[in-house]
């Protein structure tokens, strides 16, 4: 017996014996091409070449590298740019089309083909119309880069909805709004980071989650040692970010009290008389009192912030006296210099106001249009859109109310209102959501009070989903129409508002689609098609890339721009080959495009909100019997504006509201975006997955940073397992305690936690989504992200 | 013929195979068999994953018993330079168990260094490639000089036993042949030519021991990028430790023939022994404090880190035990004081640190919380005179015990000094790793129950080697005359 | 023969961990996966170092991205019992994947921590192999060694090589071309990549390098200078 066993022994060592790998054969000879495309890891649009080689595996793509004549990323790429390779060879990508057969989220599938796919939504949507209810159809979009999102507009109208329901809320939209309550236009700013010397940020992480990422990377290269001067940059942030500690000063701020440190430095610099008079003389309104046409006198931006002094706002935003006069002071005196802030100040509900506050900064040392200080994004000339064409059902269609009551007195600046939605489609407010698509977002995951999407889906008796990925939401779709990943579809990219001149980028496919997907583009055309008359009218094109080239065409014709060509083929061609379409530089002095106010000027007092909010008041007095006095003061406390008067419509300070009790939940909880976060879209990439968390030495799983004496006061020791709760609910994280966490603040990151993306991302972290409450910057719509209050105590498991 | 007869009646243990003595060597074998096959599946298998090592604890168990068996290696040289180079005859009979065991030790050892490789599959690579500048290298080459030396030592001492046993059993004949080489010539030239040879080879040995010792040492010591390790003290530390663990080895086991064997050993020898190890530990202690004194004083943060957590930190346990049970209280029991003189000892160390513990208490870990988290935690004051009575209190039942002869009393000793070393060669190898000079994370080390099992199997195998080798030739040197 | 040397200015890096992972994808270096991670077993033969210090509010962030060193003077060469690993000719540390006996000895020689054992069996669940770079195909040195099959042999040690890959090729661009490599004939893919621009890769000899420039500047330091390793990879200090 002991001699079988050892013989057994022996043959299983052999077996397992290591072995070198000389028996290989040697590879097929090599084919290779770089194919030129673009980035869709994150909006920012960064030019991308794929190598893709030809050899006994296959056709393959290998590496993905920045190309270097790409206005945005020249030649640089992020982490999340190389990530893209395991995106297209994830193991759990969806092969094809998918019809649920089992429960709702059961995760019981069954392929089919695409033509059965299309069929069934077709049928869905043309008994929709038939029945006079086309608005019951909503599309939730995310990612909806270049002309995906007018897109999907086109085919909504066309179809008779008023509901596209894109992210924009739950992401940044407070500067939106704020540029365009001030300055008139509605998107995020350009900046011209280069010739900066001075940067105030407000809780935006430079080097982490602001974007174009790599954009702002190579700037602040550029800011640092590009240049014979070292610009300064200083971080308004409510933790110790990587930007903070990459910055030259980091000054700690209690959450939702950006706009009252913007103020008082304001109110140090006006004081002071450190502000650009000629600038303010010239291009801005409402900064001294003013009357009106009707001869009623307004009080003016200077006098508004004689009450915000240093003092006032030390006590409010922690921030020192001393700090706040030191900062004004080299702030202004500085030129050129930005003062700009991300989702730490404007996804607030005070967010709007904030950014209004901080925005005004600029409009007071005139960096706004100048070299180093902020710019206006120009649109790139592209073919308009023919005009959509509707039939009877559909006119009826889109003048139904929006779903998520966007634009309504209740959020009367929102074009969306992503957060809110579940509320909307389970009380059936304003009516009840046949059909729901959902393009590139995954809200079940990255809304706030997640889960609550969930409980929405129940009431929607159809989804479909175009994600190629079985994501949160996609597990409780009833269709799954997989798109291709961005490295095998079509699909341009007209840039972030960042470099202020217009580029268009085009996303080629780099390989042959691996599976039997589509592209999503494609997949609208068909069945538009499908449901034929006035909706196939307007879709007079065959697949996405020729509503490409169609819109593309502009861009040939207008004249302008790095490719000169005699035909639109060669055009085309060029355009491929270099991957892009741009046309610098920038011109400075536009004064009718960078103001689009009433005024044509800066706007201290925004006329546009004094006026949309006394329309909403006419509107209302009307409608309610009331006076307009009487409607204007009951849609303020709906809005829950606290100030009254002129203060309305100038950038002021709101108190920021939270939720749960101090007493029961002490800490604030900040959530943040990493560097290698593609914005929950990430996790299933096992490389993203092991350097997310570098900078606290956690991989693979969730971490909540904690002051370390507010550790000490709860008992908990670094590696703890620990509870962080919300009046919502609780995750289990591991506790980090880092010196660089406020006393009174917890920081949770965004991307782990997933309930279903394949297996790189489900088990692994918490998502901190599924305990934020949802609370709004009413105003504009906007998700405030910040104001939930939380508890923190010891979890069972082992530390480690 | 009086003689013969004694002599075959001396002889009569080495045939007589009991059942015990078989119950021994199958469970021995038992454990081997197991360990080889937790090797085979689970390392070989699935790579040193399967280890407790990582980054940056590249070396653990392995290498910290491989640097132990090398230095238990050392009992050969030491007692055959006492029988050859001073003339200590005495020391004579228990030469050949020392010879014995400083092989097997070696051969552990370099089983040891194969079970550490990543790919055991070109371990010839070390002799077809070797790189003489590689430390490790240098090693190769003195393990095997040695191996050679040692081998010829055990043979020129044991080949006139062998021709003896051959002439008595004609049995097994064929193995006393094959053991002797053939070589059976017993005239008085043959044993005078031997006996010329054994003292020029403990003559050779000798310095080869220091240079074995040494150069293990520099496999360490020579390393810059690891503070813990890069001391000139490192080398004469090692000779000494391995003269400590050699020695007390060598004790462990005549005391093992003695009386588990019924070999027919002298007390006295034991005694004698057992005084040499008490001169011995002393300098272990010396070069321990020198070394710890330097650390300490001149506080340089790369080796404090270490230091402190060996301690203070999670290893220091392991510190304090090699300490005080691996080197105090065996000096105690071989010192044989007087009970009067521990009771003033108790009394006096119980004065002195308990308000020094009070004092000063980050100097003191608590010790017994580590061991076992679940007990409730003593304050430390408490904890270290308890500790310290506790020793004094074992001592003085080892030393007050009247039937326990020294045989027990010295091997009690030898075994804790065994164990001592191995948690002071544990402690070498290990926390200096732990700490990178650049900024990583610390390193964590938890050995697998892989790591066990093999460490186990491999002692096993050392032990069965010892008891078969028992039974083909006396362990003991035949009397002449 | 050029003398090829990396400098990272940690005033302009962001800790992006953009070169890490471009480092991953170009050499095909595995993930380590949950568990293994839990172990601290990942290999990043470029791995960002991130220090946090202080005490809230006055703390102090510092990131330092660390490729192999190729010191002039390596430690691990000097170790390396069976020759696995040396210096090559144009000064790169190199290492016989075919030869390594997985000691290791030079892992633990290696002040820098560059060095890492394939511990385990690297996971490449299909189709993630089709990501490989066939540029890692076995390719024969003069020792009869490969100095990177495309997945690397459990049990051995690897690290980074500055590409030699891509150097082979710039080798052969040049011979074509009938001259010797020189500095820009290739960069590494971390320093290819850098969002920031903070990583320069060239010849240390050639004056008129970027790197010969700025591994003589005022703020140029080595890691671990004082242990006389001559590391060929330059830090020029933040702030």
């Amino acid at each position: 017996m002991k001699a079988a066993a050892a013989a057994g022994a022996a043959v299983t060592a052999w077996q397992y014996w290591p072995r070198g790998r000389d028996d290989q054969a040697a590879p097929a000879a090599l084919q290779e091409r770089w194919v030129k495309s673009v980035c869709l890891q994150c909006p920012a649009g960064c030019g991308i070449m794929v190598r893709v080689v030809q050899d006994g595996l296959g056709e393959r793509a290998v590496k993905i590298e920045g190309n270097p004549e790409h206005p945005i990323n020249q030649g640089g790429l992020c982490p999340k740019g190389h990530i893209g390779l395991q995106i297209l060879y994830d193991p759990d990508r969806l092969r094809g089309p998918l019809r649920r057969v089992g429960k709702r989220g059961e995760g019981k599938w069954e392929p089919i083909s695409w033509d059965e796919a299309l069929q069934i939504v077709i049928e869905r949507l043309k008994d929709l119309r038939e029945r006079g209810e086309p608005h019951k159809l909503v599309i939730m979009s995310g990612r909806n880069r270049g002309q995906m999102g007018p897109f999907i507009d086109r085919f909504l109208a066309a179809f008779g909805s008023p509901n596209h329901v894109n992210h924009s809320s739950i992401c940044s939209d407070g500067a939106k709004l704020a540029h365009y309550l001030t300055q008139g236009f509605k998107h995020y700013a350009a900046y011209d980071w280069d010739n900066c010397n001075y940067l105030l940020s407000f809780g935006g992480g430079f080097v982490e989650a602001w974007r174009p990422t790599v954009r702002l990377l190579r700037a602040f290269g550029h800011m640092r040692r590009g240049r014979p001067v070292r610009a300064k940059i200083v971080q308004i942030e409510t933790r110790f970010s990587v930007t903070a500690a990459k910055a030259d000063e980091w000054i700690p701020i209690t959450p939702g009290t950006d706009g009252a440190l913007a103020l008082a430095i304001a109110h140090v610099i006006v004081k002071e008389g450190l502000y650009n008079k000629k600038f303010v003389d010239e291009h801005t309104f409402g900064f001294d009192d003013w009357t009106d046409e009707n001869g009623i006198p307004h009080q003016g931006f200077k006098r508004l912030i004689e009450k915000y002094t240093p003092a006032w706002a030390a006590p409010i935003t922690g921030v020192p006296e001393e700090t706040i006069v030191r900062i004004a002071r080299e702030f202004a005196t500085t030129p050129p210099q930005i003062a700009a802030g991300q989702r730490g100040a404007m996804m607030q509900t005070n967010g709007i106001y904030n950014y209004m506050a901080i925005h005004a900064l600029n409009a007071l040392v005139g960096s706004l249009d100048v070299p180093g200080g902020v710019l206006v994004q120009i649109d790139p000339p592209l073919t308009p859109w023919p005009p959509v064409v509707q039939d009877e059902i559909a006119q009826a269609g889109v003048k139904q109310p929006r779903i998520d009551h966007a634009g309504t007195e209740h959020f009367p600046l929102a074009a969306t209102v992503y957060a809110a939605l579940p509320d909307f489609i389970a009380q059936e407010d304003p009516y009840a959501v046949d059909t729901l698509m959902l393009y590139y977002t995954n809200p079940a995951f990255s809304s706030p009070d997640a889960l609550k999407y969930y409980e929405a889906f129940k009431k929607i008796p159809f989804i479909v989903s175009f994600s190629p990925f079985l994501d949160d939401s996609s597990q409780y779709a009833d269709l799954i129409l997989p798109d291709h990943v961005y490295l095998e579809r079509w699909h341009d990219d007209v840039i972030y508002p960042s470099l202020g001149y217009p580029v268009v980028s085009i996303r080629q496919p780099v390989i042959r689609p691996l599976y039997k997907t589509m592209n999503a583009g494609d997949v609208l055309i068909k069945l538009a098609h499908g449901l034929g008359g006035t909706v196939k009218e307007s879709f007079p094109w065959q697949s996405f890339v020729e509503v490409i080239q169609f819109r593309v065409q502009g861009l040939f014709e207008s004249g302008r721009g790095n490719i000169r060509a005699s035909s639109f083929e060669e055009f085309w061609k060029e355009f491929l080959e270099r991957g892009f379409w741009a046309d610098p530089p920038y011109p400075f002095g536009q004064w009718e495009r960078v103001f689009k106010t009433p005024s044509k000027k800066f706007e201290f007092y925004s006329q546009a909100l004094m006026h949309k909010l006394e329309d909403f008041a006419k509107k209302k007095a009307e409608k309610e019997g009331l006076t307009e006095e009487e409607a204007l003061e009951r849609i303020l406390a709906g809005l829950k504006i606290a100030a009254r008067g002129d203060e309305v419509f100038m950038p002021h300070y709101e108190e920021p509201r939270s939720i749960g009790d101090p007493k029961e939940y002490p800490l604030y909880l900040n959530t943040y975006k990493l560097m290698a976060h593609a914005e929950g879209r990430g996790a299933n990439s096992p490389w993203v997955q092991e350097i997310l968390g570098t900078h606290v030495g956690r991989r693979w799983e969730s971490w909540v940073e904690i002051n370390p004496a507010t550790a000490r006061r709860l008992g908990i020791s670094e590696g703890d397992w620990v509870w962080v709760e919300s009046p919502l609910g609780r995750v289990r994280v591991r506790a980090k305690l880092h010196p660089g966490a406020m006393p009174n603040v917890v920081n949770l990151p965004f991307e782990r936690g997933h309930r279903s993306y394949g297996r790189w991302a489900v088990g692994y972290g918490a998502n901190h989504n599924e305990i934020l409450a949802r609370e709004y910057d009413y105003l504009g719509g906007n998700a405030a992200f910040f104001s939930t209050r939380v508890k923190v105590y010891k979890a069972e498991g082992r530390s480690g | 013929m009086q003689r013969i007869k004694s002599l075959e009646g001396r002889l009569q243990p080495l045939l007589r195979i009991g059942p015990g003595y078989l119950l021994g060597v199958l469970a021995l074998l038992a454990i081997v068999g197991w360990a080889a096959y937790v090797y085979v599946v689970q390392q070989l298998r699935l790579g040193l994953g399967v280890t407790g090592m990582n980054t940056p604890t590249y070396w653990g168990l392995y290498i910290v018993n491989f640097v132990f068996f090398v230095g238990l290696s050392a009992g050969g040289v030491i007692v055959a330079s006492l029988v050859h180079a001073f003339n200590i005859e005495k020391f004579k009979s228990v030469a050949r168990i020392a010879e014995l065991l400083a092989l097997s030790c070696l051969l552990l050892a370099i089983l040891f260094i194969t079970l550490d490789l990543g790919r055991p599959d070109r371990l010839f690579n070390l002799v077809r490639y070797g790189r003489l500048g590689s430390p490790l290298i240098w090693d190769v080459i003195v393990i095997s000089t040695y191996l050679l030396v040692s081998m010829a030592y055990g043979y020129f001492g044991t080949r006139l036993d062998l021709v003896k046993c051959l002439k008595l059993f004609p049995s097994r004949r064929w193995l006393y042949r094959v053991l002797a080489l053939g070589y059976i010539d017993d005239s008085p030239r043959a044993v005078a030519r031997d006996r010329k040879i054994l003292k020029a080879l403990a003559v050779i040995a000798l310095p080869l021991a220091v240079a074995l010792h040494s150069v293990t040492a520099w496999i360490l010591g020579l390393l810059k990028a690891k503070p813990g390790w890069h001391s000139a003290l490192l080398g004469p530390l090692f000779v000494i430790s391995a003269t400590v663990s050699g020695l007390a080895l060598v004790i462990l086991a005549v005391a093992f023939v003695k009386r588990v064997l019924k070999l027919p050993i002298k007390e006295e020898l034991l005694e004698d022994l057992g005084r040499l190890l008490a001169l011995a530990i002393p300098v272990l202690g010396y070069f321990l404090f020198a070394e710890l004194l330097t650390v300490t004083f001149a506080a340089e943060p790369t080796k404090i880190a270490i230091f402190e957590e060996m301690i203070v930190g999670k290893w220091a346990p392991i510190f304090w035990l090699d300490l005080i049970l691996g080197l105090v209280l065996p000096l105690v029991i071989l010192l044989k004081p007087s009970p009067r003189l521990i009771l003033a000892g108790g009394a006096v160390a119980v004065l002195v640190l308990t308000p020094i513990a009070y004092l000063f208490p980050r100097a003191f870990p608590s010790l017994l919380s580590r061991l076992f988290p679940t007990v409730a935690i003593l304050p430390t004051w408490v904890e270290y005179p308890l500790v310290w009575i506790t020793i004094l209190v074992i001592a003085l039942l080892v030393l007050a015990h009247p039937r326990w002869a020294a045989s027990t009393r010295v091997g009690v000793a030898a075994f804790l000094v065994v164990l001592g070393v191995l948690a002071e060669r544990f402690n070498i190898v290990v926390p200096p790793e732990l700490h990178p000079l650049l900024p990583y994370p610390h390193g964590v080390y938890s050995p697998t129950w892989v790591e066990y099992t093999i460490v186990a199997g491999v002692y096993a195998l050392g032990i069965l080697f010892f008891v078969v080798c028992s039974k083909l030739f006396p362990l003991v040197e035949l009397e002449e005359g | 023969m050029p003398r090829w040397g990396m400098v990272i200015d940690l005033d302009k890096c962001t800790a992006c961990q953009a070169c890490v992972v471009a480092c991953r994808a170009e050499n095909t270096v595995p993930f380590a996966g949950p568990e293994e991670s839990a172990k601290n077993r990942p290999i990043f033969w470029m791995e960002l170092l991130a220090v946090i210090e202080g005490e809230y509010p006055r703390v102090r962030g510092q990131f330092i991205p660390r490729p192999c060193m190729h010191c002039d003077n390596p430690p691990c060469v000097q170790v390396c019992p069976v020759n696995a690993t040396w210096k090559a000719e144009d000064g790169l540390v190199v290492q016989d994947y075919d030869r390594c006996i997985g000691c290791r000895y030079c892992m633990v020689a290696c002040p820098y921590g560059a060095r890492f054992f394939n511990w385990y069996r690297p996971s490449w669940p299909t189709p993630l192999p089709q990501q490989h770079n066939p540029d890692l195909s076995p390719h024969r040195l003069p020792t009869g060694g490969r100095q990177g099959p495309e997945v690397r042999p459990i049990g051995v040690v690897e690290k980074c090589t500055f590409c030699i890959h891509r150097l082979e090729k710039a080798k052969q661009r040049a011979q074509a071309e009938g001259r010797d490599v020189r500095d820009g004939d290739y960069v590494t893919a971390c320093t290819q990549t850098c969002p920031a621009k903070a990583i320069f890769f060239g010849d240390l000899d050639d004056p008129t390098s970027q790197v010969y420039k700025l591994s003589r500047s005022r703020r140029a330091v080595r890691l671990l200078e004082e242990l006389g390793t001559e590391p060929r990879v330059y830090y020029l200090s933040g702030g």
